[in-house]
């Protein structure tokens, strides 16, 4: 039993740290709002529960620093739910608080260390609140004339609070052996209920066989526990929660609270028969909409859809050959079958797809605490949370994104003092947005700090020797410099961006999922960097053209227009280079053959894509001819190959030959910009 | 009479084994418990079970050194008879 019990309780640990990943996310989405609905009690409601959950876990993993703290963490909110204590601003920064320290042990736990030790500071802020007196209701005095609302007068009422009062209980309970086949014990269930107040256990061992027959995974002990706890009955209940159908309880209120009430169901444990007790508003389970499933089934049915749609294009490779047309009956059956794969396709890749939310919220803590350390206060705005990424970017998006959001903090936004001299909120705003825009993701980082200077940019730049002094470059071109290697315009290295990493590695970051970023500053005002993103790197749209006998996809993004190349009306701008007149102006033209190192014949090239780029910067790509417009799986250069320059990816195509796919930036960043200049000249 | 030295956690994962263990004993159960750390809902019943059988066969049932963890682990359990019955400090 013993691999494969490891095995098991791996994946099962596995589970608990990805459903401990979800309630801290869940508890950030709370917490960052309850400031704003500080009367909610929902929201503190769940703030528990998710508290509460991971607490459950953890015990059942015997992460005993995590339970400790989570107890005592719930013990706080508990005095929030019962209006003990009240929310507040200081409240909210100590539960904000409390979850980063949560994150940090889950973390710790995750990363196989056996305990943790919680800051006794976080400790100590937390344990003021279990000590603080209970917030006094003033009633106003009887005598006073109380205000008159549309003629109705309102009168105070005095409103007794009492200490809670202290219920003795009687709980019966046997457990299924799938309590202990999913890792959780009765060990668990018995010192939660003994933390609740004082608590006598007896065990029923009549149903205990002897040695020789008993079987050891099986359970056959039914224990009763008297329990005298203030606790309000529904906590005693949420004990029972975590552990679903596995366990059966009875809780019997005594003596004069003789309200029964059986939690979860009956599972066949081989008991004696009891008289049944009387069943009162059984507890509902809620059904959950969600399956978890693990991510590599996800993965590979991306991968074996892939081949499917290499396949079929194989099939339409076939009949082309075979000259079978498209509205023959096997045609049509095709056509129906690309369809259908479309939408297998699309839905499974949505299935990899996360809300950009789980990364927007660890920013939260990126941002709170780079305020702390540099003393200024930051009021973070979250737009767009839901906009949903593959989750292969997503997974990459998280470092650079922390990065950025700390130099924003860093050297974006300026201190306190500072903005009030000009005229500023005291308080920094940084805002992170997502949304979608032509079929791309976008992201954007925007702070209202002091902008970026470019003189001082181009004089660092001088300075560093990435330019020579008197290069002539624009204001954008100046701003993408603080992407160079080695370009940093802060003397002084900081605790929180002076950590090694530049631009330069966000920016290749970025690219390694296909991002680009743009910069958008204005001096005094703020800076907003705009990153754009493919929804995913599995598949891409695009249209698929020959050039010097080979096969290339050109993405259909990029792809502004197609029109029939007239080589009389290009003009000649330098050597081997040309331009071409399109609408009120001119193109750099760029010919496929050249980026294969061949030399345009001037007959072959018949078709002219204008292609742009993000920043929309056109240019015309002649290619000799157009084959087809479809969709391509995409399949990484350097890990199959490496990386050729001018490609970003490949395909396979139906029959089986590879095509290479357009890097389009590197056409507009490395050749375009040696035209342009010739250009400008010429015309 | 032999002595078996019961390990730190007396966990789920123990459990197959420590039941194979139990039935290897001759006739008497003399267990060692002081590492114990843990011990958990599966392994209390094997410790049950052969308290009974113990009583059944009358034969002995000790746990000597009992540690403090295993102390506590029992008695949360409603294992204090049975400590009181069976255990020799």
């Amino acid at each position: 039993m013993s691999a494969d019990f490891t095995d098991d309780m791996d994946a099962i640990r596995q589970i608990f740290f990805d459903e401990c990943d979800e309630q801290l996310a869940l508890l950030e989405e709370e917490l960052t709002t309850l400031g704003d609905e500080p009367e909610n009690g929902e929201k503190i409601n769940t703030i528990f529960r998710c508290v509460h959950s991971i607490k459950g876990g953890a015990a059942a993993f015997g992460m005993e620093d995590l339970v400790k703290f989570s107890h005592l963490f719930e013990s706080v909110l508990d005095r929030f739910r019962s209006g003990a204590c009240s929310v507040n601003a200081d409240s909210v920064t100590t539960f904000l608080k409390c979850k980063d320290v949560l994150f940090d042990i889950v973390a710790a736990f995750k990363n196989g260390a056996c305990s943790y030790d919680v800051d006794p500071e976080t400790t100590a802020e937390l344990e003021q609140y279990l000590h603080s007196e209970a917030p006094v209701i003033q009633p106003k005095s009887e005598d006073v004339e109380m205000d008159d609302i549309f003629g109705l007068s309102f009168a105070p009422v005095k409103i007794e609070i009492d200490e809670p009062k202290e219920c003795q209980y009687s709980i019966v309970m046997t457990v299924s052996p799938q309590l202990y086949e999913r890792g959780d014990d009765i060990r668990n269930i018995l010192i939660a209920l003994e933390g609740m107040g004082q608590s006598q256990v007896t065990v029923d061992i009549d149903n205990v066989p002897v040695i020789n027959d008993i079987s050891p995974c099986q359970s056959y002990l039914t224990w009763q526990i008297l329990l005298v706890t203030a606790e309000p009955r529904a906590n005693l209940e949420e004990i029972f929660e975590w552990s679903g159908d596995d366990i059966h309880a009875v809780i019997t209120s005594l003596p004069d609270h003789a309200e029964t009430e059986v939690i979860a169901t009956p599972c066949p444990v081989p008991v004696e028969e009891k008289p049944a007790p009387q069943v009162k508003n059984p507890v509902e389970r809620r059904d959950s909409a969600t399956v978890r499933v693990d991510i590599r089934r996800i993965d590979k049915l991306v991968d074996l859809i892939g081949e499917l749609v290499i396949n079929q294009g194989a099939i339409q490779s076939q009949m082309r050959r075979n000259k079978i047309l498209g509205d023959s009956i096997l045609g049509n059956v095709v056509t129906a079958q690309e369809q259908l794969i479309h939408e297998l396709q699309e839905n499974v890749i949505t299935m990899r797809a996360y809300p950009i939310k789980t990364v927007f919220q660890k920013l939260g803590r990126v941002v709170r605490e780079t305020a702390r350390l540099t003393g200024k206060q930051v009021r973070l705005v979250l737009e767009g949370e839901d906009t949903e990424v593959d989750r292969s970017i997503l997974e990459k998006l998280s470092d650079p994104l922390t990065h950025m959001v700390r130099n924003a903090i860093d050297h974006g936004i300026e201190n306190a003092e500072i903005r009030s001299q000009a005229g500023k909120d005291q308080e920094g705003l940084l805002r992170l947005r997502a949304f979608q825009r032509s079929g791309r993701i976008i992201v954007e980082i925007q702070d209202d700090g002091a902008g970026l200077d470019p003189d001082r940019i181009y004089e660092k730049a001088v300075e560093k020797k990435i330019i020579e002094k008197g290069q002539r470059l624009d204001r954008e071109e100046i701003y993408s410099l603080i992407f160079e290697p080695g370009f940093s315009t802060v003397a002084e290295v900081t605790d929180v961006s002076g950590r090694g990493v530049g631009m330069d590695v966000v920016k290749q970051s970025l690219q390694q999922i296909n991002g680009r970023v743009f910069i958008i500053s204005s001096k005094g005002k703020g800076t907003t960097f705009s990153i754009s993103l493919p929804f995913t790197l599995s598949v891409i749209e695009g249209i698929i053209f020959k050039a010097e006998g080979q096969d290339f996809v050109v993405p259909v993004n990029n792809v502004s227009e197609t029109i029939i190349y007239d080589t009389r009306k290009a003009f000649h701008i330098g050597e081997g280079k040309y331009g071409y007149p399109y609408r009120d102006g001119y193109l750099s033209v760029i010919y496929a053959a050249e980026i294969l190192g061949s030399v345009p014949d001037g007959k072959s090239q018949k078709i002219c894509f204008v292609i742009e780029n993000e920043n929309d910067e056109k240019m015309a790509f002649i290619v000799d001819k157009i084959i087809d417009h479809s969709r391509f799986v995409v399949k990484n250069l350097e890990e199959n190959y490496r990386k050729i320059a001018c490609f970003s990816t490949a395909t396979i195509l139906g029959d089986g030959n590879v095509a290479f796919i357009l890097d389009v930036e590197f056409l507009f960043g490395e050749l375009l910009k040696k035209r342009e200049s010739l250009l400008e000249e010429k015309v | 009479m032999s002595v078996l030295s019961l390990p730190e956690m007396l966990d789920t994962s123990y459990a197959n084994t420590f039941a194979e263990l139990l039935r290897n004993e001759e006739k008497d159960f003399c267990l060692d418990g002081s590492r114990v750390v843990r011990v958990g809902g599966l392994c209390f019943q094997l410790l049950i079970s052969a308290y009974r059988t113990a009583q059944q066969q009358d034969a002995c049932f000790e746990i000597r050194n009992v540690s403090d963890a295993m102390r506590e682990s029992l008695r949360v359990m409603g294992g204090d008879f049975f400590l009181s019955a069976g255990e020799k400090a």
